[in-house]
């Protein structure tokens, strides 16, 4: 498991790129939407396959939570999950259709919800994923998003050889609302190694 | 001169002291904090030349010690280095009289033109 | 040489070009021949001009993201279903009017975006098709054939997730097995197709006895059992009474009158669902070789007679 496996001076590297493409992928949700959140610093965490599901239902309700998922190719390469519950969602809702003129807000159909989950997930990961390889020194292409079943989740990823998981808590503290979700970003041994060594890269390059 | 560096981030930290143009840094006096109450402290103490600081702190973050270092000098000369890059937060903090706002990492290049802007 | 413009015109999908207000900047020759309106007729003009019933609210924002984003954004066609509406033909028969559309919108440059339109139709039908016969295939996983009621499998799954309910929770609930009395003559006699349509009253009978919460199945021949959540071992002979009741004075077309035995048992924390189970079995062996046509009850590691109707 990374925790083990990188030492502790990458892993800090890792977080600060992290912290920064968080922030970048804040700005590009509060800027779009015309809103404004306050930053926090992302809690990150490292977890082995079978501890995925604990990981996600600590801190979801089976029945609340939504998961979407897409991959990431490029010489950075994996797929990232993204979870949130039902209350984050909707107000993530509330902040995607606010522009969209009176009435729209009241519409809060099952579609409508779903794609601001989709929304969300492809906003922060492509985000994420995508300034992380920036500042890597590499860049990378998204697959469609698709939203699944947190229970299949773990299942179908199993078949996979995903080893390393990273999972970002993510808060998006606007205003008078909070959208929380947790990120999780999965690759294997190969991808590992890379991104053990981009990371040196990177920090013998300060 | 006097250089002030506050961010939480040693790495960030790090990042800056190491891109400092080395001319400068040879003959600067630098100091760090890692928080909101210490960059206020650190700039009443030495009154830096020049303050690099970042915006997501504990304790106190850089939007109120960007206001208590402005309250105590209105001559102060403060960057904003931050992950923060929202539209928002920049408007918020050069209204308050920060310089610039920097998007994490800081290049050397850009440092290099913030020390040739300084007065 | 050739224009790489014109490699658009050839391919099967749709794709166009337009600004942050959907004008659009390029329209190819499969839009054209799907909607019918030319590439001189769109080129220039906005999307809602074009389609003034659709909204494009959703469009609009996804190509806002994308340019801002500076990569793709996707609509899906399992949420979405399309974004350009076109209406399929009646001869392709399609459980759909529009076409399903997966689309990909990318960003070209601070002020165009790409659209790319797949037709996801066919690919959602085989997918409604397959939905159906999962459904109906896990019904048949699930259920007795001839009565319609739960089949033993089913059953010992519920009995299973019960037991667990009942060990996390310290749920209580019941069990009733229950057999008809002589079956073996019915069949020898009417025959094997009247036997049939005397296990599918009962079921019926039954089923209009139980509450909604129990759950019904066919356990194996002539026999049949009832899982009753909460219910103690009180309730569960009182319901097991009733349908011995309705059993009995039930006329049964051809045969007349028919009679069942039961047996009641009531789970006991920490006991294996085998246990249970032979406990309702060892009442109902009971109650048959007690003169049949009765209720017996387990409690208390004793088989008791619950109710025998010609003691009263």
């Amino acid at each position: 498991m990374i925790q083990e496996e990188l030492p502790e001076e990458l892993q800090e590297v890792l977080g600060e790129l992290i912290n920064i493409a968080f922030g970048s992928a804040t700005a590009t949700i509060a800027d779009l939407f015309d809103n404004f959140a306050t930053l926090h610093v992302p809690a990150i965490s490292f977890v082995a396959l079978d501890e995925l599901d604990t990981f996600i239902f600590q801190d979801f309700n089976l029945q609340d939570v939504y998961t979407t998922t897409q991959q990431f190719k490029g010489r950075f390469q994996g797929e990232v999950v993204f979870a949130m519950d039902r209350h984050s969602a909707r107000n993530m809702q509330r902040i995607i259709f606010a522009d969209e003129g009176p009435g729209s807000q009241e519409i809060l159909d099952d579609d409508e919800l779903k794609q601001s989950i989709l929304e969300i997930s492809n906003i922060l990961g492509s985000s994420c994923i995508g300034k992380l390889a920036e500042l890597l020194g590499t860049n990378v292409t998204f697959a469609p998003p698709s939203i699944e079943f947190a229970d299949t989740l773990t299942q179908e990823r199993r078949a996979l050889s995903y080893r390393h998981i990273i999972v970002i808590s993510t808060v998006l503290d606007f205003k008078d609302m909070e959208v929380a979700g947790k990120l999780f970003i999965m690759f294997t041994d190969e991808m590992f190694n890379w991104l053990h060594t981009a990371l040196n890269n990177y920090l013998e390059n300060i | 001169m006097k250089i002030l560096i506050v961010d939480d981030s040693k790495l960030s930290r790090l990042t800056i002291l190491k891109r400092i143009p080395a001319a400068i840094k040879e003959s600067a006096e630098i100091f760090q904090g890692a928080n909101g109450l210490e960059a206020v402290a650190l700039y009443k103490e030495h009154r830096p030349d020049i303050v690099f600081l970042d915006l997501t702190m504990p304790e106190m973050d850089g939007f109120e010690a960007l206001q208590l270092i402005r309250d105590f000098d209105q001559n102060s000369w403060v960057h904003i280095v931050t992950a923060d890059i929202q539209a928002k937060s920049q408007e918020k903090v050069l209204g308050m009289g920060a310089i610039s706002v920097e998007a994490k990492p800081i290049a050397e290049k850009r440092l290099a033109e913030i020390f040739a802007a300084l007065p | 040489m050739f224009d790489e413009k014109s490699i658009l015109n050839t391919i099967e999908n749709g794709i166009l070009i337009v600004d942050p207000d959907l004008k659009i900047i390029f329209w190819n020759r499969w839009l054209a021949l799907q909607t019918g309106i030319s590439r001189q007729e769109a080129e220039g003009r906005l999307l809602s001009d074009l389609f003034p019933e659709t909204g494009f609210n959703l469009l609009k924002r996804k190509v806002k993201i994308a340019l801002k984003l500076g990569s793709s954004t996707f609509t899906s066609s399992s949420v979405e279903k399309y974004i350009i509406p076109i209406k399929l033909q009646q001869i392709t028969k399609s459980t759909f009017n529009h076409m399903r559309q997966e689309v990909v919108i990318s960003p070209l440059s601070e002020e165009r975006a790409s659209i790319i339109i797949y037709d996801n139709t066919a690919l959602l039908e085989a997918k409604a098709v397959i939905d159906e016969n999962l459904q109906i295939m896990e019904k048949q996983a699930t259920t007795d054939t001839l009565t319609g009621c739960y089949n033993r499998k089913m059953f010992n799954d519920l009995l299973s997730a019960e037991v667990k309910k009942a060990d996390r929770h310290s749920k209580i609930f019941s069990l009733i097995i229950f057999d008809i009395d002589n079956f073996k003559s019915v069949n020898d006699t009417y025959g094997h197709l009247a036997g049939d349509d005397v296990l599918i009253e009962i079921g019926g009978l039954t089923k209009a006895i139980i509450r909604q919460s129990d759950y019904f199945a066919r356990w194996g021949g002539e026999e049949f059992a009832v899982l009753l959540p909460e219910t103690t071992l009180q309730g569960a002979a009182l319901l097991a009474e009733k349908i011995r009741a309705g059993i009995m004075s039930h006329r049964f077309a051809e045969i007349g009158n028919l009679t069942c035995s039961f047996g009641v048992a009531q789970f006991v924390p920490d006991e294996a669902k085998d246990t249970l189970i032979s406990n309702a079995d060892w009442a109902l062996y009971h109650a048959k070789n007690n003169g049949k046509n009765q209720v017996a009850v387990f409690e208390n590691s004793e088989i008791r007679t619950w109710y025998r109707p010609d003691s009263h």
